[in-house]
């Protein structure tokens, strides 16, 4: 009798130990075995590393291939505030991040469905208005705030935990680094570009009663830098024929004047109406010696020093023009010949 | 008809062969290319310094030929020295070049002293300082001049060629053997104004040997030494040549909208790169504003025909003073 009670007794306890292991088993053990699934490849960005710094967060993750849930959160562990690192309460979502899609960052194929929406409490962050995900597709969020997160100001690699839908929480590592940032310099040299329009600058058949002009040249001068000089130097000091061995010559030098018929004279001058000042704006200087109304004034160039023509002091520019013309004078005696030459250098400069 | 047909065909064809040959000579007696001449150089300016006692220094320069034609490129170099206080050069004839104590050009070789551009070919052309150790103290400077060679033209009357060349202006100074000093010439502030100054005319001169590039900035504080506007001189990095001055207009950032009546002070504080502290130039002005001209003509007004009032009462009590008299 004893025994049988004892037996009884005995079953009970078997009973109990079998039904706590069942129960166990089924609680505990047996979902992380047979049923439980996972995020694949969650991925938390922090767009600014810097300790000490404040980071907007980039969010992706890929459901499982039975995870149709509609909940979302992030717990960066540890993060409780002050010099551990902190997690604002006001958490704005966002598709994008400074105006990129973060499914072009991420490489996601879809944003959050739904109306998202965050809140942070303590180290977490809490989504909301989720509507249902699709199993197996990857999806993205930006929490957009510039201070999303205030990183820890201890350098290292901290543990975050993202959760959502019916998958496991997925632990993922945020990297907190001492400079994120690199500092790209560069120098762009100071550049000058001179066109000139043509090689020459043909007079034609001189006249005796009248000044006689060239076409002219037209110079087109561009620079990156504060500004242009153009310079001018003459070989011949004046038009010269080999032929009859005359020189027409340029009677003075720096000094503006307007040649008159029945002097022989040749000087040079820049038409004050056709200098324009390219893309910089403002205008270009002519000084008074080579300054020309087009209508037989400016000055000998001379050949031993190279003469201010034009400039231009406002800055940057491109395509600022001059021209370039030549007048000269002759005499009822100037020899006859067709061979009557010169040839003007125009050296353009950068301003220092 | 068919005999007149072939003649006329053949009238036709010769006219065009006649038009076309024209043409063609026409063409190749101007020598007149078709396309423009541009040609870039790069840095247009660049200044480098040599470790004192060093024999020679190498540097670079890049020169590209924006044409579709081939040009042949002819390297000088040139002394030159300050024309004005805006930046611009004057080059020195040979004889002036020689008593030029900042002269560089007699130092400067080139490995190929012409060379060809092909069509919108660039270039990097190497340029040697030689007997850099023989330089005297103090700056030294020189364009290097790069001129595009032209063909003799033949064909037309009466023609002026026309070479163009662009240069690359080099300043070098020898490492522990220049000086910098800066001094303050002139600064476009009176002591009364009734316009508030934004916008001042400094101009600065390089006493030392060396030519210098000037930092600094200028501000214009109230009476409790707030600064009202500010600006930064010389953000374009310009050089002044030793012994020469250079005007810099600035433009003032403004801090206070409508500054009232009252005491300011402009102050300049500058510097050469070589120099650790600025130095200050401080100048007190009285700035009256508008509204306080405005309430001070009012107010005059006001006096005056207070007075012209008072002065005709006092005319129409003096006549019975006199009768009474």
């Amino acid at each position: 009798m004893k025994s049988k009670i004892f037996n009884k007794i005995k079953k009970a306890y078997l009973l109990a130990i079998v039904a706590a292991f069942v129960l166990g088993n089924g609680l505990l053990l047996a979902p992380k075995v047979f049923a439980l699934t996972y995020l694949v490849k969650p991925q938390i960005i922090l767009t600014n590393m810097n300790a000490t710094g404040s980071s907007s967060v980039i969010i992706e993750f890929t459901t499982s291939a039975s995870n149709t849930g509609t909940s979302l959160s992030l717990t960066f562990t540890g993060w409780t505030g002050g010099a551990a690192g902190s997690v604002n309460t006001v958490q704005p979502v966002s598709a994008n991040y400074n105006s990129i899609a973060c499914t072009a960052i991420t490489g996601a194929s879809s944003y959050l469905p739904g109306v998202p929406a965050a809140t942070g409490s303590g180290a977490t962050v809490t989504f909301s208005g989720i509507t249902t995900l699709t199993a197996s597709h990857s999806y993205c969020a930006v929490l957009s705030s510039a201070t999303a997160v205030t990183n820890p100001t201890v350098v290292n690699s901290y543990p975050a935990v993202l959760t959502s839908g019916t998958d496991a929480a997925s632990g993922v590592a945020v990297d907190v680094i001492t400079n994120d940032q690199v500092v790209v310099t560069a120098t762009v040299p100071p550049s000058f570009t001179l066109v000139v329009g043509s090689n020459t600058d043909a007079f034609g058949t001189l006249s005796t009663i009248a000044a006689n002009a060239s076409a002219g040249v037209t110079c087109t001068l561009s620079t990156n830098g504060t500004g242009w000089y153009l310079y001018g130097i003459d070989s011949n000091a004046g038009l010269t024929s080999a032929n009859t061995s005359h020189t027409i010559p340029a009677l003075t030098f720096g000094t503006n004047k307007t040649i008159s018929a029945g002097t022989e004279d040749y000087i040079t001058g820049l038409p004050s109406g056709s200098t324009t000042p390219g893309t910089g704006g403002g205008s270009v200087t002519l000084p008074a010696a080579y300054s020309s109304s087009g209508l037989g004034n400016g000055a000998g160039l001379g050949n031993t020093q190279l003469r201010n023509l034009a400039s231009y002091t406002v800055g940057p520019t491109s395509g600022a023009t001059v021209v370039v013309k030549e007048f000269t004078s002759i005499t009822g005696t100037t020899p006859a010949a067709t061979d009557y030459t010169d040839t003007i250098t125009l050296v353009g400069a950068g301003t220092f | 008809m068919g005999y007149r047909s072939t003649k006329n065909l053949a009238i036709f064809t010769s006219l065009q062969l006649l038009i076309i040959s024209v043409a063609v000579g026409l063409v190749s007696a101007t020598g007149i290319p078709s396309g423009v001449h541009g040609i870039t150089v790069s840095p247009a300016l660049q200044q480098i310094s040599i470790p004192r006692g060093q024999p020679s220094y190498t540097f670079n320069t890049g020169l590209a030929n924006n044409t579709s034609q081939t040009v042949v490129v002819q390297l000088s170099a040139r002394d030159f020295t300050g024309l004005n206080e805006s930046g611009a050069i004057s080059f020195l004839t040979p004889q002036k070049s020689n008593s030029n104590v900042h002269s560089l050009a007699q130092n400067i070789t080139f490995e190929l002293s012409q060379f060809v551009l092909t069509p919108y070919q660039t270039t990097t052309v190497p340029i040697t300082i030689v007997n850099a150790n023989e330089l005297s103290n103090g700056g030294h400077y020189a364009a290097i001049i790069y001129k595009v060679t032209s063909a003799p033209v033949h064909g037309i009357s009466n023609p002026v060629s026309v070479n163009e060349a662009v240069s690359s202006l080099v300043f070098v100074t020898t490492i522990g053997t220049g000086t910098q000093s800066l001094a303050l010439q002139y600064a476009s502030i009176g002591d009364i104004s009734l316009t508030f100054p934004n916008t001042v005319n400094l101009v600065l001169t390089d006493k030392g040997n060396t030519q210098t590039v000037p930092t600094g900035v200028v501000q214009i504080t109230n009476a409790n030494n707030a600064i009202v506007s500010q600006t930064e001189i010389n953000t374009t990095s310009n050089l002044i040549l030793p012994q020469f001055s250079r005007e810099f207009k600035i433009s003032l950032t403004s801090y206070k909208f409508n500054p009232p009546t009252g005491y300011y002070t402009f102050k300049f504080y500058y510097k050469t790169p070589a120099q650790m502290g600025y130095s200050l130039y401080e100048k007190k002005f009285i700035f009256i504003s508008r509204q306080a001209v405005i309430l001070a003509v009012v107010i005059l007004v006001l006096l005056i025909v207070l007075i012209a009032q008072r002065v005709k009462s006092i005319a129409r009590i003096n006549p019975r003073d006199k009768y009474s008299a």
